[in-house]
């Protein structure tokens, strides 16, 4: 268990995850004002991401539509030992992009300046209503991404972000596949070391 | 594979969040999970550590029609579900409410909605997991893209003579439509057809009953029904 990543979740209240676990709740007993609620705080951010992966607004709105569905008829099945609301949500979203991309697949790729430009300091300081932990955390996880190789980084950030497979990484740095399944297993040991450090 | 080892925890739980295992890994994968806390909670850890990636998008506000659309699936779906309710076990021969003493319902939590993505099959959409009255589970069933997969948990034996026989209960309370027949031990697996899986999409449980050797021989369950299990979907 990673005591700094769950801090929040188990010691110092975070108001703004007791709030998300309300509306949450609220879904879970049927009330739309807070699915509407949980829709106005969560959907830019979430929207945000799903164009970048997806690239076309039909499919980031459809992605987002059904993201929303989920979670409404999911909340019920939400515990705190799933993770944050926040964290519970994005994955939801996660799947449900890559499921969209592998219906259509490969009619998208990643150009290497998305993937240069995803954590760019300045985008996620330009979120203003981000509570300060989230902005901590994505510094931190930058920091430490930085400061692996370039090919674990881009690994890491093509899988969790674009789902790819080892396979489509290793045919995108034309590198045979061991060495890509190498390069994830050093950076899963040196991020977690980092972030943890 | 000595899976008390902290360092193979951490890397089979993070390859497994990245999507980087092969179909066969990730089954038994998920199987440890049912059965490991640690597991669980290292799989959670790494979903916690790396989605910061995940916020650091431009935050774009959606269309309004994106909420509008939203809103109607919503109401519609509360509405389906009261007016469905009463009859959803009601037709078929099925007499579930009569085993709902023998029967255990269970929904997969997060831990296993959340499936990684691999290449050659896309992630599961729809868990199910059978167990007995007791909590012991017996088989996981998931659909996979076009394929079902049915793992007998250990060895399932059914009463001499007989088999166990899956089936998906329509959302629509039509009649039980057959899966197939569940394996005793280890892994079968079933392909959909379309109809099959706009069935599954909306269905509102499964079923297994006892049948003859081979199955049913009506294309209707026969015999008793002795486990039922709700359907999540991811």
């Amino acid at each position: 268990m990673s005591a700094n990543v769950n801090a929040g979740a188990e010691g110092t209240p975070d108001p703004q995850e007791a709030l998300l676990v309300r509306r949450l709740a609220g879904c879970a007993r049927g009330q739309t004002n807070d699915l509407e609620k949980l829709y106005a705080a969560l959907s830019p951010q979430l929207f945000g991401f799903l164009l970048r992966i997806l690239h076309r607004s039909e499919l980031a709105e459809e992605a987002l539509q059904e993201t929303f569905v989920k979670i409404w008829r999911k909340a019920a099945d939400y515990r705190a030992d799933r993770g944050r609301v926040k964290t519970w949500i994005f994955t939801i979203a996660r799947y449900q992009a890559y499921d969209m991309l592998r219906r259509g697949r490969r009619e998208f790729t990643v150009e290497p300046d998305s993937l240069a430009g995803l954590l760019d300091a300045d985008t996620a300081a330009s979120q203003d209503d981000e509570p300060l932990r989230s902005l901590a955390e994505t510094r931190r996880l930058r920091h430490c991404l930085d400061a692996l190789s370039e090919q674990q980084r881009a690994s890491i950030m093509l899988a969790y972000v674009h789902g790819h497979t080892q396979e489509e990484i290793a045919h995108h740095f034309e590198a045979p596949l061991g060495t890509v399944k190498s390069w994830v297993r050093r950076a899963l040991i040196r991020l977690k070391r980092c972030l943890e450090g | 594979m000595n899976y008390d080892n902290p360092q193979l925890r951490e890397l089979l739980s993070g390859q497994y969040v990245l999507g980087h295992m092969s179909a066969r890994a990730r089954a038994r994968f998920e199987r440890l999970l049912l059965s490991r806390a640690d597991y669980a909670r290292e799989v959670t850890d790494w979903e916690e550590r790396l989605t910061p990636m995940l916020y650091a998008a431009q935050p774009q506000k959606p269309p309004r029609r994106v909420w509008r659309r939203l809103q109607r699936r919503v109401k519609k779906q509360a509405k389906a579900s009261s007016s469905s309710r009463s009859s959803r076990f009601g037709t078929g021969g099925l007499a579930l409410a009569g085993v709902a003493t023998a029967a255990f319902l269970i929904v997969l939590g997060l831990y296993l909605a959340r499936p990684p993505v691999i290449t050659p099959p896309p992630p599961p959409s729809q868990y199910a997991m059978i167990t007995t009255q007791q909590g012991v589970a017996r088989w996981l069933i998931f659909a996979r893209g076009r394929t079902m997969h049915m793992h007998a948990v250990g060895h399932v034996a059914p009463p001499a003579g007989k088999s166990y026989e899956l089936w998906m209960l329509p959302g629509s309370g039509a009649n039980p439509v057959s899966l197939g027949l569940l394996p005793t031990s280890g892994e079968a697996s079933e392909q959909l057809s379309d109809v099959m899986l706009t069935t599954l999409n909306s269905a509102k449980g499964l079923a297994v009953s006892v049948e003859p050797q081979g199955g049913s021989p009506t294309g209707q369950p026969t015999g008793a029904v002795v486990f039922t299990a709700a359907i999540a979907d991811i």
